[in-house]
């Protein structure tokens, strides 16, 4: 994550329950990898071997006590499971502040697995909830920041959220492009890519042709790719962000608030498209019809480089508002 | 490349929130720069030969008559004639 951010900068919405109003003290998720002791006779160090299992927890700590509509006690004390066969919920959070464009996190198969309230002596009460995550943890961008709509439809195509220039894209240093058909990219460090990405070469100098620019790449090694350009004379230098991706993803929408003013339900998609000009849908949530609500959509293929969010409410009515937020994790 | 070649797969939108093409729908309105990725992607296919512009309404007459009364009831299953021969055919009728 580019950049250091405070506490006025996080937000934390569960199930389309926002959790910044309840006036929670901190909040946090931990991500470990599980291992096993496998110390046997004769070692003279502590052994762990991985069993390849991860395992995420989210915490919200501190919120005050509040049993109003849409607050903390609502939101937790009646979602901890009583039966094994309950769906997990859907979580999104971000530690930067919650703009169009900067990191989120998105989980779904999320688990309340303990919620507590604590009276004292002298001080208000507060309540304290854990869940584990059985299923997703991802991380994405926001593509529409949490706040209201009162148009009829509308979206944010205008001020799309274009990959190479989210908060925490990577720049990763380019070593040479080689004298080859396709040429050859090498990195100074992994590359992180799958074959069917695009790059966006920038500062790149001394090839014929000039490869700056955006290029679909195929991954030839975990530091080189190559890129359809025939290149007589190699360059050096430069950086490669990743533009599109070709392996799928997920939409997240957190409703926190629905008034539908006579309208039967509010459909929301997000949107891709490799020009910024033309538009095509991506993932279509089904139609909401109340909140606090929460969906997560996947997809697979290619996700283009420009990502953007939709509204429409459907039938007829007036007075209408939806509150939401849109984002999308790329796989 | 032209617009008039491709069906939209999935709603397809100018920057503006415009819609250029639902679904089944030709691309003519969408930007030629697009209609490449928008292949690769495979959110448009290229149309069949003889799938031109769908004609909306009912067909009238061709010498200015009055409408055609659309045609309701199926055509009468076309008669087998293993031998290929429609003159033995005939003769059997």
């Amino acid at each position: 994550m580019a950049g250091k951010y405070g506490s006025p900068d996080g937000w934390f919405l569960v199930d389309g329950y926002n959790l910044v109003s309840t006036k929670m003290q901190s909040f946090r998720f931990k991500i470990e990898a599980l291992s096993e002791a496998t110390t046997g006779v004769g070692d003279t160090w502590d052994e762990h071997t991985l069993t390849g299992l991860r395992r995420a927890e989210i915490e919200q700590g501190g919120a005050f006590f509040d049993t109003s509509a849409n607050n903390s006690h609502d939101a937790f004390s009646a979602a901890v499971p009583a039966t094994a066969t309950v769906a997990g919920r859907i979580a999104c959070l971000g530690f930067a502040a919650m703009t169009s464009g900067r990191p989120m996190t998105g989980v779904q198969g999320e688990f309340t697995t303990s919620y507590e309230v604590l009276g004292q002596q002298g001080g208000l009460t507060r309540a304290n909830a854990t869940d584990l995550v059985t299923g997703i943890l991802q991380d994405g961008v926001v593509l529409h920041t949490h706040g209201a709509e009162t148009g009829t439809t509308g979206n944010t195509e205008a001020t799309s959220v274009d990959h190479t220039t989210e908060d925490a894209i990577r720049a990763i240093p380019i070593t040479s492009s080689s004298v080859a058909n396709p040429t050859v990219i090498t990195t100074t460090v992994p590359h992180g890519l799958t074959t069917g990405d695009s790059v966006l070469i920038a500062g790149h100098s001394g090839s014929t042709p000039d490869i700056n620019g955006e290029e679909d790449v195929t991954v030839t090694s975990t530091t080189t790719f190559t890129v359809v350009q025939n290149v007589t004379v190699g360059g050096t230098g430069g950086t490669i962000v990743e533009a599109k991706t070709a392996s799928g993803g997920s939409g997240y929408v957190q409703v926190t608030a629905l008034a539908l003013g006579g309208y039967t339900s509010v459909t929301l998609v997000i949107r891709d498209s490799a020009d910024d000009i033309t538009f095509g849908d991506l993932v279509t949530f089904t139609a909401t019809t109340t909140a606090p609500s929460a969906q997560r959509g996947a997809v697979a293929g290619t996700v283009e480089r420009y990502l953007a969010s939709e509204y429409t409410f459907n039938g007829a009515g007036s007075s209408q508002s939806v509150t939401f937020l849109a984002g999308f994790c790329r796989d | 490349m032209s617009g008039h070649d491709f069906e939209a797969l999935v709603r397809l939108t100018a920057k503006d929130g415009s819609v250029l093409a639902l679904p089944g729908d030709s691309c003519e309105k969408v930007p030629e720069v697009s209609l490449g990725w928008l292949a690769a992607k495979g959110s448009i296919k290229k149309r069949g030969p003889g799938s031109g512009p769908k004609k909306k309404g009912r067909l009238t007459s061709m010498f200015g008559g009055a409408p055609d009364t659309p045609l309701t009831t199926p055509l009468p299953p076309a008669v087998r004639d293993d031998t290929g021969d429609p003159k033995r055919r005939s003769e059997e009728e």
